[in-house]
Order: C-alpha cells, then sequence, then structure tokens
C-alpha cells in the first residue's frame, strides 16, 4: 500500500516536472518571441505588457514589421508601375494565402483580382502573378467561374512559347539584335512587347484601381513631374502633392505634411525615401547599409542604390492611424468590402496578440506552479531521475551519439532554413513552433544525458558496441601468454610510428614532384593524393595516438604492478607472511596471474607457518607438562634426602650414599630447569626485557659474580674489556645467564693453567665480545658444541645438564644479539655481538620493556 | 606454645617430608590433602601460617587462598611446581605472601616459614610501632640512628661498609646505583676497579640478610647498569 503509493509519487513527480519544465520553456520562448516581434526594448517591452494585458487594441501596428514589409512592397510595386514594368511576382499580404489561388495560377498568365483567403477570415488579397509554361494560344476568361459570393474581376491569361521568355526581360531589344531575327519575325516580336507592355499598364491600372478604395493608405506616384496613379481625393491632392514643395521639405529638413488621421508618410524623391511618423523622422537608413529585413527593405542604401530608371519618379505615401474596413460598389446592390491589409493588420496585432499574451502568461503561472509542486516532491523526482537514468543508460552510446549528431544537425538546418528565431507575429508560427519543440527536444535531450552522468557515471562507457568489442578482445588477450601480449602491444607501437612515418614519406615525395613540376603524376591525382594522404595520416595518427595512449596505461599499469609483485615477493622474503595492504589486482591485469600464484604461495607459507608455531607451542607445553610432572616427584626426593641428611647415628658408608643421592637429586633438578628453558627459548616465547645497558660493566659484573668460582679454579681469566660504556639493546638477566654459563663451561673445560680469555671491543656499530680459551679435551670439527645435550666431555659424568650453551646461543638471539661459536685446533672461541646504540643516555634512565 | 602450620598438598609424601622438617624446627604440623580439607582444618583450629600447593583436587590452592583470604589473615606460602614468573605474580596477587617454586630447598622453605611467622607473631601490628628513624622495606628494617640492619626482627650482623651500602640502597628503594657511584659514596674514595670489590660486598651482604641468595629477592644486580634495592610491600 504504501511502497504503491511511494511508486505512484515518483511517477507522478517526474510527470510534473516534465509538464512544468516544457511548458515553462515553451511559453518563455514565446514570450519572448512575441516580444521581439516588436523591436525589442525594454521600454517597449514594459509597455507591451501594459498594453497586452491591460489596453487590448491600443497597440500601434506601424511599429510590426509586416507593416514596414507591407509599406515596403507597395513602394516596390509602384516604382513599377511609375515606369510601366511588369507587377507581377510581387506578393502583397501573407503568402500563406496562396493555396487559395492554386488551381487558378497553374495554368499560368496574369493573375489578378480578390481572392477569398482561406484561413477563415475575412482577409482578402490582390495577387499579380505570371507563368510562362504552357504552349497554349492566348485565352481570356472573365467574370467569377465558381459562383462564389466575392467576385474576381478580371483574369486574362497569356501563354507564350517557351523560348519567348526574354520578351519580359528589361533588356529585350538586345536579346531581338542577338536573335537575328528576320524583319517580320522582329516586327511580331516587338508588336508582342508593345502588347504585353500595354498589358502591363493595364494590369497598374487594374492595380490602382482595386486599391485606390482603400484610403488606409494614400499615395501618390509621379513620373517626370507628372501624376500618374493617386488616391487622394482633389483637395487633397492640391495641397499635398505638389513634388516641388516635398522634395524642398526633405532638404530643408520639414516635416512633410500629412492629412488629418494619417500620422506616417513616405516620400521617395528619385533619390532617397524619407519618412515620418507622428511629425518625427525615422531613420530609415541606419549606417548605409542593407543588412536584413529589420531594416528598412527601399532603395538608397550604399548597398542597395536606387535604379537609373526611378531618378524621375516621386512617390509620396501616407498610412492612416487607426485603419478602418472600406467598401465599393453602389449600396444596395453590389456591394463588397475592399482588401484593407492595413486595417486587418491593426486589428490582428491588437486582439491576437493579447490573447496570445495572455494566453502564455497563463502557462507560464501553471508551469511556475508546476515546478513548484516538483521541486516539494525532491525525493521522488530524484528516484524518478534515477529510474530513468537506469533505463536509458542501457542503449549504446554509439546510438546516444548518433542521435546527438542527427539532432543537432537537424536543429542547424532549421536554424538556417528560419533564419534564427523568426521575429514575425503571426508570420511563420510554424517555424516557431519548429524552434520551440526543437529546442524543447534539445533540452529534455540534455537532461537525460546529464541525468545519466548523474547517477551512471561509470556505466555510460559500458554499454556500447565499442565497449563490447573492447571486451571482447581483451578477453583474448588474456589468453594469451605475458609475452605475447606485451609483444602484440609493441607491435601496435612500432606500427604507431613506422604508418604515419610512411605515409608523410609518401607526403613528402608527392610535394617534392609538385614543386619540381615532375609530371609523371598527373595534377589532379596529386591534389587527391596529397589531400587523401593528409587525411588518411591525420586519422591514422589520432588513431595511433589513441591506442599509444591505452598501451602506455597498460604498461604503466603493469609496471606498477611488477613493483607491488617485488615488493611483496621481498616481504615474503623477509618474513612478513600476513596478507597485503593492496589487494590482487583484476583479472584483466596483465600480472594477475602471477600475483595471484604469489598470493597463494604466500598463503601456503603462512598456513604452514602457523603449524609449525602450533607444534613448536604444543612441544612447548609438553615439555613444560613433562617437566612439571617431574618436579613433583623430585621434590618427595629432595625432601627426603635432606631428611636423612639430619639423620643421625648412620654408618659411614650410608652417609655416602646419601650426598651421591643429594648431589644426582640437584642436578636433577638443574636439568629439568634448563630443558624446560630451553623448549621456550627454542619456541621463541621466551619473554625478554630489553633495556639499554652496558656490554662491558654486565660482562664486568659476571666476572665479580664468580669471582669465587673462578678463583677456585684451575684456569686463569686474562680480561680486556673497554673502561668507556658500550651501550647496547639486550635484557640484562639473560645475557648475565648467557656469560656466566660461559664462563662455567670456559672454568669446565679449560686446560689446567691455561688461560680464558675475555675482551670486549667495539668493531664499528658492532660490539663484539668474546670467550676464548683452551679445550682439556680434544675439539672435533665435526660436532656443533652449541648442539642441545652436546659436550665436550661424551661419558656426561661432569655436572652440567649439556644444555649450557645451547641456553647461551637461544638468549642471545632472543635479546636481539648474534651467538657465533668456533674451534680452532683446541681454541673454543666464542663471540656474542650486539648492535651499538648510538645515543649516550645513561643507559638505566629510559629502560624499555618488549617481550619476544 | 608452638605456632602452628597447616601444610596442603594432594602429595602425601611432600606433605610428611615437610612435617618432619618444621617439627624439627618446632613448629605444630597440620596436615590436608585439598582445598576443601584446609578451609575445614581453618575454621576448627587456630593456624598462624598455610603452606599450600596450587594444583590439587577438589579446590585448587588459588582459590582456596582466596577464600582464607575472605576471613584470615595469617600468612599463605604458595608451594608450586611452576616457576614462571607469571604463575608467581598470579599467586602474590592472589593473597598470598610467599611463593617457593618446586623443588625447593628444604633449608629455604623452613628459613621462609620462620620469616613469615615472625613477622606475623613477633612484630604483630607493624605500623603502629613505626618509628621516625626507622627505614621500612619488606622483612627488613633500619635503624638509622643505631645503624643496625634487622631482618624479620633479628638484627642482621653487618660489617661497617655492608651497613655503609645498605643504608645507601634502602635510603634510595628502587634507584639503581653504578658500582663506581656506590665505591665513591661508601668507601669516599675515587672509583678504581670497583666492580669487584663492590660486587664482594654485595654478595656477602646478600648472604647475610637473604633467605636464598641465589635467588635474592631484596639486594639485586641490574646487570650491565649497577646495582638497587627491590621495594617490597609491608
Amino acid at each position: 500500500m504504501d511502497t504503491k503509493w511511494k511508486k505512484r509519487k515518483v511517477k507522478l513527480s517526474f510527470i510534473i516536472y516534465f509538464l512544468g519544465i516544457s511548458l515553462l520553456i515553451g511559453s518563455v520562448l514565446n514570450i519572448v518571441w512575441l516580444w521581439r516581434g516588436e523591436d525589442f526594448s525594454w521600454q517597449k517591452l514594459r509597455d507591451t505588457v501594459t498594453n497586452h494585458l491591460f489596453a487590448a487594441g491600443e497597440e500601434d501596428y506601424q511599429n510590426k514589421e509586416v507593416f514596414r514589409e507591407e509599406i515596403s512592397r507597395e513602394l516596390e510595386i509602384f516604382l513599377t508601375m511609375a515606369t510601366g514594368g511588369s507587377i507581377s511576382g510581387h506578393f502583397v499580404g501573407n503568402a500563406y494565402i496562396l493555396d487559395g489561388i492554386n488551381a487558378m495560377v497553374t495554368d499560368s498568365g496574369i493573375i489578378w483580382g480578390n481572392v477569398p483567403g482561406n484561413d477563415g477570415s475575412e482577409y482578402k488579397i490582390r495577387i499579380i502573378t505570371q507563368e510562362a509554361t504552357t504552349s497554349q494560344e492566348e485565352t481570356v476568361l472573365e467574370g467569377p467561374q465558381d459562383g462564389s459570393s466575392d467576385p474576381i474581376q478580371y483574369y486574362k491569361f497569356y501563354t507564350w512559347p517557351n523560348d519567348d521568355s526574354w520578351l519580359y526581360q528589361d533588356n529585350w531589344e538586345e536579346y531581338l539584335e542577338r536573335g537575328n531575327y528576320s524583319q517580320e519575325q522582329e516586327e511580331e516580336y516587338r508588336k508582342k512587347r508593345g502588347q504585353l507592355e500595354a498589358d502591363w499598364k493595364e494590369a497598374a491600372r487594374q492595380y490602382h484601381e482595386s486599391i485606390r478604395g482603400d484610403k488606409n493608405l494614400l499615395y501618390g506616384i509621379y513620373n517626370d513631374g507628372e501624376l500618374l496613379y493617386s488616391n487622394l481625393n482633389d483637395g487633397q491632392a492640391e495641397e499635398l502633392l505638389n513634388w516641388q514643395q516635398l522634395d524642398s521639405a526633405v532638404e530643408e529638413g520639414r516635416n512633410i505634411p500629412v492629412p488629418y488621421g494619417y500620422n506616417f508618410v513616405l516620400y521617395f524623391d528619385g533619390q532617397k525615401v524619407s519618412i515620418y511618423k507622428d511629425g518625427k523622422a525615422v531613420d530609415v537608413y541606419g549606417n548605409g547599409f542593407y543588412r536584413d529585413e529589420n531594416d528598412w527593405y527601399v532603395p538608397g542604401y550604399t548597398n542597395f542604390p536606387v535604379d537609373e530608371d526611378y531618378r524621375s519618379v516621386k512617390i509620396y505615401m501616407a498610412a492612416a492611424k487607426e485603419p478602418v474596413q472600406y467598401t465599393e460598389g453602389r449600396y444596395g446592390s453590389s456591394y463588397y468590402r475592399l482588401s484593407c491589409p492595413l486595417y486587418w493588420m491593426s486589428q490582428e496585432s491588437s486582439t491576437s496578440s493579447m490573447l496570445k499574451m495572455q494566453f502564455l502568461l497563463v502557462l507560464l503561472a501553471v508551469s511556475l506552479l508546476l515546478l513548484i509542486v516538483a521541486f516539494m516532491m525532491k525525493k521522488s523526482r530524484k528516484a524518478a531521475a534515477q529510474i530513468i537514468s537506469e533505463v536509458t543508460v542501457r542503449f549504446w552510446i554509439e546510438i546516444k551519439i548518433l542521435i546527438w549528431i542527427s539532432v543537432l544537425w537537424i536543429l542547424f538546418g532549421c536554424w538556417n532554413l528560419t533564419d534564427g528565431i523568426y521575429r514575425g507575429d503571426w508570420y511563420g508560427w510554424p517555424e516557431r513552433t519548429v524552434a520551440s519543440s526543437s529546442l524543447l527536444l534539445l533540452f529534455w535531450m540534455l537532461y537525460l544525458s546529464v541525468n545519466e552522468l548523474r547517477y551512471q557515471k561509470g556505466e555510460i562507457l559500458k554499454h556500447g558496441i565499442t565497449a563490447k568489442l573492447i571486451a571482447l578482445f581483451s578477453i583474448r588477450e588474456l589468453k594469451l601468454p605475458l609475452a605475447q601480449r606485451v609483444m602484440r602491444r609493441n607491435f601496435i607501437l612500432y606500427f604507431s610510428v613506422v604508418l604515419p612515418g610512411v605515409s608523410l614519406l609518401a607526403l613528402l615525395i608527392v610535394i617534392l614532384f609538385q614543386i619540381n613540376g615532375w609530371n609523371y603524376l598527373s595534377y589532379d591525382f596529386q591534389r587527391r593524393f596529397i589531400w587523401i594522404g593528409i587525411s588518411v595520416f591525420l586519422i591514422l595518427f589520432l588513431l595511433l595516438l589513441v591506442l599509444c595512449y591505452f598501451i602506455g596505461k597498460k604498461n604503466r599499469q603493469t609496471v606498477s604492478d611488477l613493483e607491488r609483485l617485488t615488493d611483496r615477493i621481498g616481504e615474503i622474503r623477509n618474513g612478513k607472511y600476513e596478507p597485503g595492504e593492496g589487494e590482487i589486482p583484476p583479472s584483466d591485469h596483465d600480472l594477475y596471474q602471477a600475483m595471484a600464484d604469489l598470493e597463494d604461495i604466500r598463503s601456503g607459507i603462512e598456513t604452514a607457518i602457523e603449524e609449525q608455531m602450533k607444534s613448536e607451542r604444543m612441544k612447548v607445553e609438553l615439555i613444560a607438562n613433562v617437566s612439571h610432572d617431574l618436579k613433583t616427584p623430585l621434590t618427595s626426593i629432595i625432601s627426603y634426602v635432606q631428611i636423612l641428611k639430619q639423620e643421625e647415628n648412620l654408618p659411614e658408608h650410608v652417609k655416602d650414599y646419601i650426598k651421591i643421592l643429594d648431589e644426582k637429586s640437584q642436578r636433577l633438578k638443574n636439568m629439568v630447569q634448563d630443558v624446560f628453558t630451553i623448549s621456550k627459548a627454542a619456541s621463541k616465547e621466551l619473554p625478554v626485557n630489553i633495556e639499554v645497558l652496558d656490554f662491558g660493566k654486565l660482562i664486568r659484573q659476571t666476572l665479580a659474580d664468580m669471582d669465587e668460582e673462578i678463583q677456585s679454579s684451575v684456569v686463569n681469566f686474562r680480561t680486556n674489556l673497554p673502561v668507556e660504556p658500550v651501550m647496547i639493546r639486550a635484557d640484562g638477566q639473560r645475557m648475565y645467564r648467557v656469560f656466566q654459563n660461559l664462563f662455567q663451561n670456559a672454568i669446565k673445560y679449560s686446560l689446567e693453567g691455561s688461560r680464558v680469555h675475555v675482551t670486549l671491543k667495539q668493531d664499528g656499530q658492532v660490539a663484539v665480545a668474546s670467550v676464548k680459551n683452551t679445550s682439556r679435551m680434544e675439539l672435533l670439527s665435526s660436532v656443533n658444541y652449541a648442539e642441545r645435550f652436546t659436550r665436550g666431555d661424551e661419558s656426561r659424568t661432569d655436572g652440567g645438564s649439556g644444555l649450557g650453551l645451547s641456553i647461551a646461543q637461544s638468549f642471545t638471539e632472543a635479546c636481539g644479539g648474534q651467538f657465533l661459536l668456533e674451534t680452532i685446533a683446541d681454541l673454543f672461541v666464542v663471540t656474542v655481538s650486539f648492535p651499538v646504540v648510538e645515543e649516550e643516555n645513561p643507559g638505566f634512565a629510559q629502560p624499555e620493556l618488549s617481550n619476544n | 606454645m608452638n605456632e602452628c602450620v597447616l601444610v596442603v598438598d594432594d602429595d602425601r609424601e611432600i606433605v610428611k617430608a615437610i612435617r618432619i622438617l618444621l617439627q624439627k624446627e618446632g613448629y605444630e604440623v597440620l596436615e590436608a590433602y585439598d582445598g576443601l580439607q584446609a578451609l575445614d582444618i581453618l575454621s576448627t583450629r587456630r593456624v598462624h601460617l598455610v603452606l599450600i600447593d596450587v594444583m590439587m583436587p577438589k579446590l585448587d590452592g588459588l582459590s582456596a587462598i582466596l577464600k582464607i583470604r575472605e576471613r584470615q589473615n595469617i600468612p599463605i606460602i604458595v608451594l608450586s611446581a611452576k616457576s614462571e614468573d607469571t604463575d608467581k605474580v598470579i599467586g602474590l596477587s592472589m593473597g598470598a605472601d610467599d611463593y617457593v617454586s618446586k623443588p625447593y630447598n628444604p633449608q629455604e622453605l623452613a628459613a621462609r616459614v620462620r620469616s613469615q611467622l615472625r613477622r606475623y607473631t613477633s612484630l604483630g601490628d607493624i605500623n603502629a610501632e613505626r618509628q621516625a628513624s626507622e627505614i621500612r622495606n619488606g622483612r627488613l628494617t633500619l635503624r638509622t640512628d643505631e645503624h643496625i640492619l634487622y631482618a624479620d626482627g633479628e638484627p642482621v650482623k653487618l660489617t661497617a661498609t655492608e651497613t655503609k651500602i645498605v643504608e645507601l640502597l634502602m635510603r634510595n628503594l628502587g634507584r639503581i646505583f653504578p658500582a663506581e657511584e656506590i665505591y665513591r659514596r661508601v668507601w669516599e674514595e675515587e672509583a678504581f676497579a670497583s666492580e669487584n670489590t663492590v660486587m664482594v660486598h654485595i654478595r656477602r651482604i646478600r648472604e647475610k640478610l637473604e633467605i636464598n641468595p641465589k635467588e635474592p629477592e631484596y639486594i639485586k644486580v641490574v646487570w650491565g647498569i649497577g646495582y638497587k634495592m627491590e621495594k617490597k610491600e609491608g
């Protein structure tokens, strides 16, 4: 129940987010376009908003681009009319309406008249067009053909043979001369041209007739000082249409007069166009260069000069401040409304853009509301984004890149097609739809990509043909032995040097050919070769560069693995058997197998050592138990021997027996103790208390401690010990035992009357103590005297346990020293060495505690 | 009245040997063969000292010591075949007063029993009798005004030099003195070949005041550094 709601919430949150963002982008874009349609400026923006929202219909249609287009088109037509040219081919009004007269233009000729618009509005327009495609002879159609309520005034079709189309052109006489026609033919053509010009004139007249009723646009057209066409009434004409006055007004920068109710005036004086709006001059030419449709499309720019023919023409045009609908005909009988483009323009701009703006603002508000809701559902939205990323990441990356490229390409095309974001108002809404939907598409594609990057960063590259190929390749590669793998990579490296080199060489040769003008190869071939060569070279170079990069990466990886491997080997060699810090690398590494094998070896050794330690411990335990078990009866023996010893009145020989019992039991006791100690030392479980001490003093103390024993022995001790301290790190108690054992050993086994030499010297960083004595018995080189239970006396009748030297050795090693035993002939030499401690401290100031 | 010693060990022969040993010394000896028996006897008889083995059936020695210590503070000497330092530490921290490892030296055992009993019975409440001119360390007491050292309340016969050394060490319990320093401060001469001289004296002092001179408890050699007197509780 709860989870179900959660799932729904996730879906809902994304839908809300999606709608919110889409509406936001759509509405904001459209609002911007709507504003921009009226020459964007912040001042106007404010005005527009107030106008659109609060004062419908107050807006000035004359600021719109459509108005500018209409005016400039009319000026163009008027100029043509004034010079007697063909006005066909001009579209006045909205090109969209062309569909409605499709049937009438297909057969070509000059068509003009009022045509119903097919956009459902009352919008009517005059169309004059021409096309010469059929070979039909002259056809004349008159009157309305379809019986519609809107009368079509006049149709006239001319059809010309295709090759006669030059007659339409301005330089027709040149064609005539060049054509080498016969006198008769020439006459015929001249007649045809005359007919054409008469028709054009008639068309101009008809056009004038059709528009003169629309008093929203007043005009007067002069040529050579003669008023040709005008729709001003006589009084107005007399007052306003005086071209001498107008010219002087322009020259002096005075205002050009307009009739009452008109606020826009354009005057063409044969050189340039002057425009006044609301009594103020309008900057028509800007910096003097025509750039785009933002400017007035009128002649007179530096890069758009006035035709020679038009120099004698003067045109006066005035537009109404508030256009109205004019009608024509007789009230009561044939009565129809004239097409009044300016009227519709003003109507359209004020109502529809207001409605549009309101609608867009509502959309904007809705989108903002949706977005607020979406942001409140942040958690669910994130979950949704994650789910989406999980879905989208599965698509192949190559497909995604292709989609991106094609969308961008198409968008780029669209952009050029619509020439940026179209500025028209009613015009070009399909383009605008395309633009806004493509921007939306772009946004959502961006969203998906960013989303993927955010949640599936590591995954993106894993889905795709390339990744699959690489995986396939590397799996195959891994099956090869290491040497072959490296070899293959080296090949690629060689190629990366050789291939671009070879292609470069070839290029150089061809370029040389070209420079020297050796024409063994055609120029075309050379050129093509160079271009192909350069591209191949570059592609190869890039490809190999990428390959080199990856190989380098791999090599670096291998080398670092190798370093780890050797480090690991070193560690294991040094007795560090714990698992290493670094994990074994992934199986696609070159040295994976080696490292894994080493790891196996390591863990093998580790287990072996553990087991050895375990058995060693068990041995110690066993010995400890045995010695304990031995000690209990030994205690009784010693106790009763003691009691016996105190017994009086015993025969002398019994006392002797008791004495032997006493001695042997004491020896047994020592042996049990030694065996226990040695087994502990051998298993490295001997606790040691390491501190800094004076080696020389330790030896002196030991000697002093054993003074009595030494004095009563058959040997003499010669010592050579430095006075200054020789500081070492060791356990004093254990080392005392070491030297005690060594001295006892020397006393016990030395030749009678011989000397025992005890020396200590510092040899660099090592303090070496040695005990040398001459053996009473022959020393056998085959015997290791430090071995447990080995004694100089094989009969084992002396008091020792045979463990003295062994214990000495174990203790020295437990303290971190070196114990060396040498026999040279009868000379028995033991050296005990320790590293010297550098710092000259009092020694006992900082005793250091440590175990093992 | 003779002091009464309770000997506890599961090995009857050892108990018997100890009994013979201690009876010769003039003590009354009670015997027990496990911890529970020992506790029984302790609850019915007045006992001055307990000698107890660690490893015993029914109730082991260490547990028995804990039980005894709940009610009595008589001296307890542990007898054990375990001779490791750690075993000694455990035994002493459980409340034992002394530790003798098997196989023991009978004379040493007798001496330890004597020492513990003397301190328990004749010295009684030690702290109350403390005097200003006394330095006390374990079973040793040095009367600084008389320059006489007492071990278990009995004067130890020391020569003048030996007394000086003991005084130096006792006044600085735990401090390690190199042989040179001891020589300088006791003989008041510049040290020369001092190690042997000092060591000989140290050994003699040990023989006089340690129960087992081979395993000294008070005067210790810190090998390679010097000599010191170990600080003891009580």
